[in-house]
């Protein structure tokens, strides 16, 4: 799966947590100050990456650096992919 | 000068336990927020029981610890320390009920809720103050928490809890042969006092500060009593969530295993029961070693961080 694909599942992800489109949204939109995400639902996007990634999300191993912009999630999601999906 | 001791420490939980999943629609939590809860905060199931009266709630535990009076002992203080301000009706003074239906007679009796869910350890500490300051030898103080998420408003503590219900006993004295308290040390961030009202900013600036003050706190409780952290058998904490202790953790030079974190899974955050709690569920598995060292921590809305170090009674 190519950058541009990740970054916009998570978008898809995080428009179905806060229950709107945000359709217009780019790897630098901040997740807390421009779509008002919460800790918890910032976890909740997590979660559903987890599911639409199958990757698994270790909760000692969060780091909230990984969280400020959709970009910065999308590394997130990339460095955790397993390998045999690496090509899709 | 003379020591408090913990002379008895008793709990009680209702016998109704339930998922959290089966709190969702009540607290208009989504599957996905519950899903939070479970994987990332390691909740999952806590007691809680809406046809319990709140009286049965709070004396099972109370009773217990009484029996461990001394006949020549009697009971100066009845401290009900809770967290939430208005448990009861306004004409119901449950301090004084706890000291009626107890039968103690010639006590003062009182709550406290100043440092929400530190209250508990507050109150040993204010115990511990008044036996000294006038009560004449003999002299016990009874501290009793425990309170029911009777609304949803209080049992959701938004990114952080699921509130749950619990009740425990401590009964308090100087120089007896219970456990002996060590330090106190407490931390209030006054800025944060809109507790459950905290805007999401603040709740976030809170959320930055939270772990490395807990561990700050219980340092300088570990540190005050004259100890090392390797001193330190457990650490015995409230159950707010397991990845808060897990943060909290990494501030502190004390590994994981130290740390007692397994009812967080099975009864939730309890107010300012949870240390007291946890200590009987020790107790009972017999986990808690003669003259070990152990570290009571918790915090509270408002907010108020609280660590007390107390050394367990020489082994029978």
């Amino acid at each position: 799966m190519q950058r541009e694909s990740i970054v916009k599942v998570v978008g898809a992800v995080i428009g179905k947590v806060v229950s709107r489109d945000i359709g217009d949204a780019s790897e630098n939109t901040a997740l807390f100050d421009d779509i008002n995400l919460d800790s918890t639902s910032i976890l909740e996007v997590l979660l559903g990456l987890e599911d639409e990634f199958r990757i698994e999300i270790d909760p000692d191993d969060l780091d909230m650096d990984s969280f400020r912009t959709i970009g910065s999630l999308a590394d997130y999601v990339e460095a955790r992919r397993p390998l045999s999906l690496g090509g899709e | 000068m003379s020591v408090t001791t913990l002379e008895r420490i008793e709990s009680h939980l209702p016998a109704r336990s339930i998922r959290i999943d089966d709190l969702a629609e009540r607290l208009s939590l989504r599957p996905t927020e519950i899903g939070v809860f479970r994987k990332i905060y390691g909740l999952d199931r806590l007691h809680f029981d809406t046809d319990l009266d709140f009286f049965d709630l709070l004396l099972p535990a109370a009773r217990r610890a009484l029996l461990h009076l001394p006949t020549d002992g009697f009971v100066a203080y009845v401290i009900y320390a809770h967290t939430v301000q208005t448990v009861a009706p306004p004409d119901i003074d449950p301090a004084q009920v706890i000291k009626r239906e107890l039968g103690i007679e010639g006590a003062e009796a009182f709550a406290l809720n100043q440092q929400a869910c530190v209250s508990s350890l507050g109150a040993i500490d204010l115990a511990g103050t008044l036996l000294r300051s006038e009560a004449p030898k003999g002299a016990y103080a009874l501290i009793v928490t425990g309170e029911q998420a009777f609304s949803p408003k209080i049992q959701l503590i938004p990114h952080s809890a699921i509130m749950a219900e619990g009740a425990a006993a401590c009964l308090v004295t100087l120089d007896g042969g219970g456990d002996r308290v060590r330090s106190f040390v407490t931390r209030t961030l006054g800025q944060f006092s809109a507790g459950l009202l905290m805007t999401n900013e603040e709740i976030r600036e809170l959320g930055a500060l939270y772990a490395k003050t807990l561990a700050l706190v219980i340092s300088e409780a570990i540190a005050e009593a004259g100890l090392r952290p390797d001193d330190i058998h457990l650490i015995i904490p409230h159950n707010v969530n397991t990845i808060t202790w897990k943060q909290t953790i990494k501030e502190l030079e004390i590994g994981i295993d130290k740390f007692f974190l397994e009812n967080i899974p099975k009864v939730s955050h309890c107010y300012s029961s949870d240390v007291f709690i946890n200590y009987t569920t020790l107790l009972e598995e017999k986990r808690l070693v003669g003259n070990g060292n152990y570290v009571l921590a918790s915090v509270g809305l408002g907010a108020t961080f609280g660590a007390l170090v107390v050394t367990r009674k020489e082994s029978n």
